[in-house]
């Protein structure tokens, strides 16, 4: 059974950091020397009719309370309200971004559970062989891959594999000239191959380093010695009791790295013009479309939020000494 | 077991946790083991279950019920284990493993050893349980939940489960309030008595030893330097060493003015003194005993001790 | 505490040399190469997407430029932005840390959460966030490589400082009558420094490959060339001529520069018996 203290106290928590980032969302544009009104005015892709008619819709010549009260009714209106977009005008930037989000959220949530799987078995596999060639090695390519950025690793995959031998597509998340549904979703999971591999590659790293230096560390614990005394099979003292112990870190660090695993994706999402919400940044930044970052920021933001959340939730059934 | 010599690999070189060591248990007796920390007796405990892995080396023979320990590996090891022999281990350490139920920690050995139906499984365990005074509700409780003592008697529960004929205890009433520590040590040699199970109890308490134990053995340095009838080791010690490790234990029963330390610290097993390893803190030690080593001498009945200046009363 | 034997152990400690060597190495580089390499503003289009050869050992870029100059002039950006931001993170994190799990009161609390709070939101959307409203500079980007690194600095810190407020060493600090701060900066952080140093290294790879991404982004320093943006360039158009030089190099300077201070980071770990 799951603590419920344990429960309540983590959705304090994500409820917390969320308004935090609504603050944080709402203060940051109007902390600069210029008013966001004259950084809408001066957008020179703007109409200036447009500029001066979302100027009053925004109300930004209200003082800052008013604004932060018609934020808050906004974000908390169902549909929520996060304005409307000056590149893509008139969609509005919610719209746009759920539009956009499921492509990221594959991306993040393949990208993890293959990080994770490949980075248990590898720990688990130079544990069991500490201090061999196997295990230097890895250990050695895993602090290298490391160190390069996300980005970068989807720029190399690009061209090894796009260019140099075009193995996979290298453009957006599926083929326009796909029929069928078939048809789609083998064409989207072509595309999805090298950003999920560039994705894996900057994170498995972490998970891999975390879960071979615990093997080692719990493979020293009494009850592992016990185990063995109690004539219980190699295999399942690996499996359900090492294994088993020595996931609980790396299922937290998991949690943890969500945000990490987020950013990495925006930088792959632009070199694969991936449509997710990391190339909708881009797109924005590009365009200084200020509503659409703010918005992508905050959705950004809540999904990993919820994400972590759930992540939270899962680790109190993992570990039964989860507390708050 | 003859001989049982235990080391470990280091860095700089093999040291010699287990050096030589002799005895046998009779079949339902309790033996204690003592000496100070790292004397070797936690060693000597691993070892006679082969449970020191490469590269560290156990070599010599141990018997339990006429079937040799050493000499086994893979298969006939693992069968032979909580079988025969089983282990506890001092309540203190992480003996269980904190993500699994008690009772599926109970069952696992029982499991890999017989072909047991989860009825029968289930109520073996609540028998088990109710054996060492345990509510059988607890069986669903993760190791977490449960006090020291009570995770000590599911320790004894779980050794006890496929009725070995040796029982290993190290340190069982370690770091345990002493109102506790009585209680587990009557548990357990009811257990012994009941089921005819031979114990092996290791502690640095002296004075716990002989309230339950049938026969005594002093380790210092690896070695055996004293071995003899509970009775006989505390009320005669023959070795100087067991003399001032009595000595420094506060009696309830008498009084004595003055509480005697032994000077000096135990010695480290990876620089271990020539000759008698006490000899540095010995107030008796001639030069004899700087040189070779003494060997055990039987002295008085069953009583033995290795000693060239034993302190026959 | 830093111990003398530690000293001499990082001599013979692999990681720590290597390490040191390759960070050294690139440093040589930042402060002499503009020197020997000149700067390379100068577009002369019809030397553009040359292969490496021994006038251009790394190629050239689209506009003629030679990308071992470029990779050179860089070096200095990385390296700035990288250390400095890292040192800031460091100073902010761990004090924040040592607050955070020494006081246990309202003050520790509400630290711990915002470092967790910190933690949880995505970093490069927060970077991306606050550099479009700040605008592009070099001072910006340290800023902001600060303001998101510090958190991961401060959880470490905090957890170093809770294994030790309770030792013997911190209480007789106390009976003694000891201050508050002295106990903190004088008798923990002293303890805890071998692990805050392991960590700010390591920050500093991460710093350097946060600039590089948000220079790749667009919204990271424009007006001094740097690694980041000599890809965010490449991008745009040396796929259409094949130009992995000017791809694969300045990635494999980020990975060299950034495993030479990661190796620093696990030398002074694996030294100092922390992990």
């Amino acid at each position: 059974m799951v603590n419920a203290r344990y429960l309540v106290s983590r959705a304090i928590g994500s409820l917390v950091t969320f308004f935090v980032v609504l603050v944080l969302n709402f203060v940051l544009p109007r902390l600069l020397p210029e008013s966001p009104a004259q950084i809408l005015a001066s957008n020179a892709r703007l109409p200036q009719v447009v500029a001066a008619q979302l100027t009053i819709k925004f109300g930004l010549d209200q003082p800052v309370y008013v604004q932060f009260e018609k934020y808050l009714l906004g974000v908390f209106s169902w549909p929520p309200n996060l304005g409307v977009s000056y590149s893509f005008y008139p969609s509005s930037v919610l719209s746009i971004i759920l539009q956009r989000l499921p492509w990221t959220l594959f991306l993040v949530g393949s990208a993890v559970f293959v990080s994770w799987i490949l980075g248990t078995l590898l720990g688990i596999a130079a544990s069991m062989r500490s201090r061999s060639l196997f295990d230097n090695s890895s250990l050695v390519g895993a602090i290298v891959i490391y160190t390069f950025p996300a980005f970068w690793i989807g720029l190399f995959l690009l061209w090894f594999f796009g260019i140099e031998f075009r193995i996979f597509p290298v453009f957006g998340a599926f083929s326009t000239s796909s029929t069928g549904v078939l048809s789609f979703l083998s064409s989207a999971g072509l595309h999805a191959v090298l950003p999920i591999l560039a994705l894996v590659l900057a994170n498995f790293s972490g998970y891999f380093l975390l879960m071979r230096n615990n093997m080692i560390n719990v493979m020293r614990e009494d009850f592992v010695i016990l185990e063995r005394a109690k004539g219980v099979s190699d295999f399942r003292i690996v499996l359900n009791h090492i294994a088993r112990n020595a996931m609980l870190p790396v299922f937290s660090l998991l949690s943890m790295n969500l945000g990490l695993v987020v950013s990495g994706a925006i930088g792959i999402e632009i070199v694969f013009s991936y449509p997710g919400v990391g190339y909708l940044i881009y797109q924005a930044v590009t365009s200084h479309d200020y509503p659409l970052i703010q918005g992508t920021f905050l959705v950004i933001s809540v999904a990993v939020i919820l994400m972590n959340f759930v992540a939270d939730v899962l680790y109190g059934y993992i570990d039964p000494r989860a507390k708050p | 077991m003859r001989g049982l010599t235990a080391k470990y690999a280091t860095r700089s070189g093999a040291v010699t946790a287990v050096d030589n060591v002799n005895f046998s248990i009779e079949k339902g007796k309790i033996m204690g083991l003592a000496g100070e920390s790292g004397c070797g007796k936690s060693s000597l405990a691993l070892a006679m279950l082969k449970l020191l892995e490469p590269p560290n080396t156990v070599s010599g023979e141990v018997y339990v019920g006429g079937q040799e320990v050493i000499g086994l590996d893979g298969a006939s090891l693992r069968d032979l284990r909580w079988r025969k022999a089983s282990i506890v281990f001092q309540s203190a350490m992480n003996a269980f493993d904190p993500v699994h139920k008690v009772q599926s920690q109970m069952a696992e050995a029982i499991r890999a050893h017989t072909n047991i139906s989860t009825r029968d499984l289930n109520r073996t365990m609540d028998d088990l349980l109710r054996a060492v005074r345990i509510d059988p509700k607890y069986k669903k409780a993760y190791p977490h939940e449960l006090s020291g003592g009570m995770k000590q008697r599911v320790a004894i529960a779980m050794a006890m489960e496929l009725r070995p004929q040796l029982l290993i205890a190290d340190e069982p009433t370690t770091a345990l309030d002493v109102v506790t520590q009585r209680q587990i040590l009557i548990l357990m040699k009811r257990l012994s008595r009941e089921h005819g199970t031979s114990m092996l109890v290791i502690s640095h308490d002296l004075s716990l030893l002989s309230e339950v134990c049938d026969e005594i053995m002093i380790m210092y340095g690896g070695r055996t330097i004293e071995i003899g009838g509970a009775e006989e080791v505390v009320r005669r010690p023959l070795h100087p060493y067991t003399g001032l490790l009595l000595e420094s234990i506060p009696s309830l029963y008498e009084k004595r003015s003055s509480l005697r330390v032994i000077k000096g610290y135990p010695p480290s097993l990876a620089s271990l003194p020539r000759g008698c390893h006490f000899h540095p803190r010995c107030p008796y030690a001639t030069d004899e005993c700087t040189v070779t080593p003494p060997a055990m001498t039987t002295l008085d009945g069953s009583h033995a001790a290795a000693c060239y200046h034993p302190r026959v009363q | 505490m830093i111990k003398s034997s530690d000293i001499t152990n990082a001599f013979s400690n692999k990681k720590l040399l290597s390490g040191t060597v390759i960070t050294a190495t690139f440093v040589l580089i930042a402060i002499f190469g503009p020197f020997v390499v000149s700067n390379p503003v100068q577009p002369a289009l019809d030397l553009a997407y040359l292969p490496p050869s021994l006038r251009f050992p790394l190629g050239t870029d689209n506009w003629g430029r030679s990308v071992l100059a470029e990779l050179v002039w860089g070096s200095r950006i990385s390296l700035t932005v990288g250390v400095v931001s890292a040192t800031a993170a460091t100073l902010i994190g761990t004090l924040v840390g040592l607050v955070a799990g020494y006081f246990g009161g309202i003050v520790g609390e509400v630290m711990m959460r915002l470092t967790d709070i910190m933690l949880i939101i995505p970093p490069l959307a927060l970077m991306i966030l606050l550099a479009v409203y700040l605008g592009p500079s070099e001072t910006t980007v340290i800023f902001i490589i600060a303001i998101t690194a510090w958190p991961f600095i401060a959880r470490t810190v905090r957890s170093e400082v809770l294994t030790r407020k309770n030792r013997t060493y911190v209480h007789a600090a106390k009976v003694t009558g000891v201050g508050t701060r002295e106990i903190l900066f004088s008798y923990i952080l002293p303890d805890i420094l071998p692990v805050v140093l392991a960590n700010a290294v390591l920050t500093v790879t991460a710093a350097i490959v946060a600039e590089a991404t948000l220079d790749f982004i667009g919204v990271g320093v424009t007006s001094i060339v740097s690694w980041g943006e000599i890809l965010y360039w490449a991008q745009q158009s040396a796929f259409y001529y094949n130009a992995w030089w000017w791809i694969l190099s300045p990635g494999l300077a980020i990975g060299a520069l950034g495993t030479g201070f990661m190796m620093i980071g696990l030398g002074v770990e694996e030294i100092t018996g922390h992990r």
